[in-house]
Formats: C-alpha cells, structure tokens, sequence
C-alpha cells in the first residue's frame, strides 16, 4: 500500500504543489495539469537519536580508558532495538512556504530538524538543516522572513536563523517563549501598524500573544476554548485584526486578537451530526454506556482569500465545511460538501482545494471552489512511491483526537 | 507524595479565564453583598506554598490584602484548608485570617487562567523542588521561559521572592532571573529591610527544618521592571 500524503501545500497562484508522504517531499507545477518537478527524501537515520546517544556514550569510555588507562569497562554496546519495537515512523512533519515564497520551509522526525530549501522553478536546492532538541510540530516565519518559529512537543518556541548556515548544537540553543504544555501551532502575524507578534496555541486550550522578537513580552491570552488548539489563521482580508482559532471543542472562535476579545463562536456540533459515522466513536476506554458517544474536531483551517472563506477540515471526516468570515470576523456556514473518503489534509488557493484522503488509490482530489466540481488527482498520486508495509492503523496516527485530554487520576 | 508531575494531565479544576473564577468560596469574608463578588484582587501569590507556613505569618502582616497560596498536591492542600479553616474559627471575633486561602492548582501550566495582567504586587517561590537531574530542569519552576508568565502577572514594581536551600537551584534562579529582561533584581540591603524576606525565611515548614539542620538558606528578590 502505498502511503498517503499527510501534508500539502500550495503557493499563492497555485501553480505549485508540495505533497509530503512519509518522509519524502514532491514538488508539482500545475496548475491546468500537475507534473513531477523534483523531490527530496529525507535519509537520515530514523534511529538519528540512538546513535547519537552511542556516539557520545562512546567518546566518554574511551576518554576515560585514555585518562585512566584501564579497561575494567566494557565499551558501551551499539543500542538496538528490541525485536518486539514498534516500527520507526518518520515523518516531514509540517510544510511551509516563506512569506515571499522563495524558500521551503519543513521538519522531519529523524533528527527533529528545520530543513530550508531554496526554491528554482520548481526545483528544491537545500541550504540548510538545523536539528532541533524535541520533536516539533508547527512552523512559521518572521514577516520579514529572516526567522523561522519552531514550536515543540516539549511546549518551546525556537528561533532558526533562515539562511545563516551556521549550525548551532541543540545544546546550545534557548527557547524564546515556552508553555508547559506541547504547542500545536505558531503564527507570526503584523498589527497593521508595524509591530509583529507571535501567536502560540497549546493543548490546554491556551492561546497566547506574545511580541516579537520580545517573545517574554506577553501581550495578552485569549481564553475561551475548552478542548485543545488545533488551528489558527488570521484571514488576509480581515485587516490583520481577526484569528479565528478550532480544535476539539464543538465551535470555531473568532477574535479581535488586538483587542483581546471573542468577536465570534460558530458551533458547528448540529451541522457536523449527519456526517458523523462510526470512526468517530470515543474510544472503548472513555465511552459512555449506551455506546453512542461522538468525539470529533477540527483539524485543520484553511484560508481562501479569493473567496472570503475558510475551508475547515475536520477529524475522521468525510466531509468539509466552508466557512465565510466578514471583514470584522463574523462567522456563518455557507456549505458543507460530502467527500468520498475520510480527509487527511489539505491546502488551498486561488480557488482551487486540494485535499489528501484516506483510501488505497487516487487519494488526492482538487476541487474548484466555484462550481464544486471536483477531480481525482491521479497523476500526481502516481509519482508517489513511498510504500506502507507496517502493521498498525496508519490513519490512527494522523488524528488530532489524540491530543485530547484524559485524566490520569 | 512528596513530588507531583507538573506536565501530567491531572483532574485539576482551573477557570476558563480569571473572571470565569468563583473567588467567594475561598475569601467568604471579602464578598460584597450587593454584587454577590469580591471587593478586590487576589493580590499575593505563594507558588507551591506546601504546609501554608508562609500564608498564616503573612496574613496578619497585610490584613488589607488577599494572599493565596497555590499548591499541586491534593493531600498537602486539604491540610492547609483545614488550617485555614480553623485559624478562621479560632479568630471569629477579629476576622483574623479571612484574608489567606489556598487552591489546588498547576501554576505552571495555569496560572493566567487564575489571574489578570498585572494583578499580583508579590509572588513567593518558597524552597521549590530542585528536580536534580539536567533532564528534568524544564519542570524547575523558575525557567526562562516561565519567567515570562510571572512577569505579566506582576504589575511594574511587584517583587518576585525565592528562597531554597540548594545552592545550585539557587544559582540556577539567580541566573534566569539575571537575564531576563523584565526583572531586575533587589540589594541585599533591600532584602534586609523588607519584612517579607525575613518572615519567609522564619516560617515556612521547609524553612524551619532547613533552620533545625543548621542548613543554608539562600535568598534572591527580583523587582518586575518595565518592558
């Protein structure tokens, strides 16, 4: 089988088209027919942490051999392992494009490293890979882009110069804003009047403004969520004063993130019912008695600023909403479309939708944005050739139900 | 337990925002009865206050201010209710007391659910855990990055206080503390005037024992300094 895209992502006019499937990354032009342009495969050790850990275990015996001359230690072993081990999944974690959409932006699991390619038509020229500390989860830029933001499982912000090839060691790298929680997302975003500030959201439901690059001045945090973070965006069209913010609470909010206060709370539980089917189940171990209980969120905001609207993607869903959202921030349902198969991701621009769903072929799909129309994208999942063998439930993996808390006492 | 995992999804109930919280329940003798609300701010916090040493001396020190201690373990907060509660009945004629209580919380994780901007003047760290292993730093209480979180509480002028009797955490704070920008830190001779420090270094549990060891007990203040 062959394994499905988990991230894409397109450029503003949509004439390029990153597909990120396991730990290898293709590149498209389009946009009338997609073709393959280039790819790049991350090879980097999938046991990067094991080895390290044996290289510096290693270089500690044979300085002390040196210094004390005996060997009473065995040399450390070469760490395996075991047979029963689950199987290393490795992903590119998160894909993004710069704001000026020169460079290429993503993470891989291996080595938990920000990657940066310089883009030439097309072509990917990598041109630097800094390893991070903890395994990360979102990026952003600087709005001038000469800083990347990495947030991390761990809850810590990252500052990764973006074309300085200087490598800086883990060790040696300090956090610029922390929670103690893991981060589900950052966005630097401008007030208008040329002060930048960066947005973190965590998994316990906090979503915090901090300045930029003053990230210890915290701005403000702005409280209503319920249910971990999954998503920001802060509309273009919105006048750099609305976020709209979702993620396992049964309403999208919308705010005055200036101002620090909810302009907006769309609930979407009613709508969200006659797709719901049996993935959606809670787990065995938190489900009530009757069996019945739903557990859904959303995992992903989409912005089209050719139409005004978002496109929201949810968990375990075969199907996506479009979502308007006035200038002010004001959100209202304009329709929900029925997909064939439960959605992994997506991107969007101009008004094309490209989304990535679960299934054995033809797993991705473009819909226009103006007659709904849609289209299998079966060439471009043809040049996909990373292969799925493992055993265990892929698709489990990719659910952002997982973030939701469970009480351990 | 003597140790309780700050980053764990423990059943902790924390307001959705500061406004969300029901302080009536916990300074009875503070509600306005027309509003049904408290007629001020929390304004003192004790960030892992253990046994409640710390509170019961400063109460009567600063009878016009409300002071809270916070604390993560269930059986340690349950103690110090009671004797809170019990110093309340004791000084029913006076009111004493009305003005200390205690919240079963994670400061670490949710300390701008409990309190606005700039509402706190005082903040004690009293002989926190000094999570000995390098690994475990990140759950030390006073890190970079949780310094930022103290810092909006605090209004401009409001003082952090810590004590310990581990030289190393000590070092550890002072150095944190030192490089970050929005605090600045207070003389010696600023600590010997000030009442709070000698009252935290008399009466806390830890402290006492620490005293009854014949241990050191270091002291650092910092002032929150404007951006």
């Amino acid at each position: 089988m062959k394994h499905p895209f988990q991230k894409v992502l397109l450029n503003s006019d949509a004439s390029l088209l990153f597909a990120a499937a396991g730990n290898k990354v293709y590149v498209f032009s389009g946009p009338e027919s997609w073709k393959l342009v280039d790819s790049w495969v991350d090879t980097v050790d999938p046991n990067y942490s094991l080895i390290k850990e044996y290289e510096a275990r290693i270089q500690r015996y044979e300085q002390e051999v040196k210094e004390s001359g005996s060997t009473d230690h065995r040399p450390p072993k070469v760490p395996t392992p075991g047979a029963g081990a689950p199987a290393k999944i490795c992903y590119i974690r998160d894909i993004q494009l710069s704001r000026n959409e020169k460079y290429l932006i993503l993470t891989t699991d291996t080595d938990k490293a920000v990657v940066v390619f310089e883009i030439i038509d097309g072509h990917l020229k990598e041109v630097k890979r800094q390893p991070l500390p903890k395994r990360t989860c979102s990026i952003t830029t600087s709005l001038d882009d000469t800083k990347i933001l990495v947030g991390d499982k761990f809850g810590d912000v990252y500052s990764v110069d973006t074309l300085d090839p200087e490598i800086v060691s883990e060790k040696d790298l300090v956090p610029v804003l922390g929670h103690v929680s893991m981060l589900t997302s950052v966005l630097n975003i401008g007030n208008g009047s040329g002060k930048e500030f960066v947005i973190t959201t965590d998994r316990d439901e906090h979503i915090r403004i901090s300045q930029f690059p003053k990230s210890y001045v915290i701005e403000n945090w702005l409280f209503e969520h319920e249910e971990f973070i999954s998503s920001i965006v802060a509309p273009q069209w919105c006048d750099n004063k609305v976020l709209i913010s979702a993620g396992g609470d049964k309403f999208i909010c919308s705010w005055n993130w200036q101002e620090g206060s909810l302009v907006d709370k769309f609930d979407y539980s009613a709508d969200i019912e006659p797709f719901l089917t049996a993935e959606n189940l809670a787990p065995s171990r938190f489900q009530n008695e009757e069996g019945d209980l739903m557990e859904y969120a959303v995992s992903q905001l989409i912005q089209v600023p050719k139409l005004n609207k978002l496109v929201v993607l949810f968990d375990r869903l075969a199907a996506f909403f479009v979502v308007s959202v006035s200038a002010d921030g004001k959100l209202a349902l304009d329709k929900s479309v029925s997909v064939s198969s439960t959605i992994i991701c997506g991107a969007a621009n101009n008004n094309r939708l490209i989304l990535s769903v679960k299934g054995d072929e033809n797993c991705l799909l473009e819909y226009n944005l103006e007659n709904w129309e849609h289209k299998e994208l079966t060439e471009v999942y043809g040049c996909n050739d990373v292969e799925w063998n493992e055993k265990g439930d892929l698709f489990a993996s990719f659910s952002v139900n997982q973030l939701r808390k469970r009480s351990e006492h | 337990r003597a140790h309780s995992n700050p980053f764990s999804d423990h059943k902790l109930e924390y307001p959705r925002n500061p406004d969300a919280m029901d302080w009536g329940r916990y300074y009875p003798g503070y509600v306005d009865p027309e509003t049904g609300k408290l007629d001020r701010r929390v304004e003192i916090a004790d960030i892992g206050c253990g046994f409640g040493g710390l509170l019961v001396d400063l109460a009567p020190q600063f009878p016009e201010q409300l002071i809270l201690g916070m604390e993560i373990r269930v059986q340690v907060t349950k103690y110090v209710e009671d004797r809170i509660l019990a110093l309340r009945q004791q000084h029913k004629d006076t009111n004493a007391y009305q003005n200390i209580s205690v919240i079963r919380g994670n400061a670490m994780k949710f300390l701008p659910n409990f309190f606005h901007k700039a509402q706190l003047s005082k903040m004690f760290f009293c002989f926190p855990d000094p999570h000995f292993k390098q690994r475990k730093h990140k759950a030390r209480i006073v890190t970079a990055t949780l310094l930022s979180e103290y810092a909006y509480v605090l209004r401009e002028g409001g003082v952090v206080y810590t004590i310990t009797d581990v030289e190393d955490l000590h070092q550890w704070m002072v150095s944190h503390l030192d490089e970050h920008p929005l605090f600045e830190r207070l003389s010696k001779e600023w600590e010997d005037q000030d009442v709070c420090v000698a009252t935290m270094r008399e009466s806390t549990e830890e402290g006492k024992k620490v005293a009854r060891n014949n241990g050191d007990k270091f002291v650092a203040c910092y002032r929150r300094i404007a951006v």
